[in-house]
């Protein structure tokens, strides 16, 4: 896949517990508007250790952007 | 004439030292970014505000619009000059929506990224590609030219067609494209120059001059002939290429030539900006335009002056300048031998 996050330019991966594509070496979850991936800077929410911490735990896969 | 000269030259001050403008003409802008890098970067234009803008230009936007069209046209016909194919494309921002519509099949594009800071605009693009079921396979993401969110060496071909002059980091985002980009890939891109909508420049500060005593800015520096080779080059590019047209665009009055501007998502983004035009302002505006520019049959001409800029990803099969000192011929021996004969 060739998305990568914005800020970072490291690879994301999509987390299907709020469908959004987190960047784990930025620390930030950019969401998924109707399907369209947002990597706007401003969209991005940064996450709290624990959203980190439950999210690692939870089945990932790449982004198929 | 000797008006006009004046406003020029205020025009130029203005550009240069723009502090010097009067306190009360400014405006409180909004918050900065919150992701400002600081340092001492200048934050010329409120990237949110064109988001708005872009959002309402999804809305109001024309079907076809006969200059779009027109750059569209002329930048993708520079992919017909190379001999290569571009597999895999990214187009950004600005009138992308145009060059998918007039592809048809240049660049022997397979997949295509099409993105925008917009997500209006980025649905309305979908919607017009699932209207039409041929072309390459199109992804779409909502994403901003200055954080490009693409993975480094993953494009043949990176297009441009009116967006980059409202970066605030013109040579970072250029610096972005080229990291994207394949070794051997191509960056093309059309930006609107200084000339872009000179005489809605002069009227409206004419205008100003007469009603409120002083000027804010109400148009965007915009990018000069001479600055772009240089930014091709600053970003990295080899092989730059910089050319310039020049388009004119008649319109009835000086409304519609606004009305187009907002259909195209091209209004005024600056920071300091006047958030305010007074009614007395807009009608001087509209008369000086009619008065110093109209034409015999009562319409009004606009300039848009557009830069294209070509550049490559650097490839060691690139021609490039020798070593200097590697010459083995001499230029004294190839004038002996084709040099003007004696007789």
């Amino acid at each position: 896949d060739v998305l990568v996050c914005p800020l970072s330019k490291q690879p994301l991966r999509y987390c299907e517990v709020n469908g959004s594509l987190v960047s784990d070496s930025a620390g930030v979850a950019f969401p998924v508007l109707d399907g369209i991936p947002s990597l706007v800077p401003k969209d991005g929410k940064l996450l709290d250790d624990q959203e980190v911490k439950s999210e690692q735990e939870s089945s990932t896969r790449d982004s198929s952007g | 004439m000797a008006s006009s000269a004046a406003a020029r030259r205020l025009l130029l001050l203005r550009h240069r030292h723009g502090n010097l403008l009067p306190k009360r003409h400014f405006s409180s802008s909004s918050a900065p970014d919150g992701l400002d890098d600081g340092g001492g970067r200048v934050k010329i234009f409120d990237r949110d505000l064109k988001r708005r803008h872009r959002d309402r230009a999804a809305w109001v936007m024309r079907e076809t619009d006969g200059l779009v069209d027109a750059v569209a046209e002329n930048l993708l016909d520079r992919l017909e000059d190379c001999r290569k194919a571009f597999p895999s494309a990214l187009c950004l921002g600005g009138s992308a929506g145009a060059v998918r519509r007039l592809l048809r099949g240049r660049g022997g594009i397979e997949r295509l990224i099409m993105m925008d800071m917009s997500a209006d605009m980025v649905k309305k693009w979908r919607e017009s590609e699932n209207a039409t079921g041929d072309g390459p396979e199109t992804h779409f993401v909502i994403g901003d030219e200055e954080f490009l969110p693409i993975k480094e060496s993953s494009q043949d071909l990176i297009m441009s067609c009116l967006g980059l002059h409202w970066t605030n980091d013109l040579p970072g985002a250029m610096i972005q494209c080229r990291l994207a980009l394949q070794p051997d890939g191509l960056f093309l891109a059309a930006i609107l120059g200084g000339e872009t909508l000179k005489e809605l420049r002069i009227a409206c500060t004419v205008a100003q001059m007469e009603r409120e005593g002083g000027i804010s800015p109400r148009m965007s520096p915009l990018a000069q002939v001479r600055d772009a080779g240089n930014l091709l080059t600053r970003a990295g590019f080899t092989l730059p290429g910089v050319d310039v047209d020049q388009y004119t665009v008649r319109y009835n009055n000086a409304l519609e030539l606004v009305e187009h501007l907002r259909a195209m998502g091209e209004t005024n983004a600056l920071f300091q900006r006047n958030p305010v035009l007074k009614r007395d302002t807009a009608l001087a505006t509209a008369a000086i335009y009619q008065s110093m520019f109209g034409l015999e049959d009562g319409s009004i001409p606009a300039t848009f002056q557009v830069i294209y800029m070509t550049g490559w990803r650097e490839h060691p099969s690139q021609q490039k300048a020798k070593r200097r000192g590697s010459a083995t011929i001499s230029f004294g021996d190839i004038q002996k031998q084709f040099g003007p004969s004696e007789n």
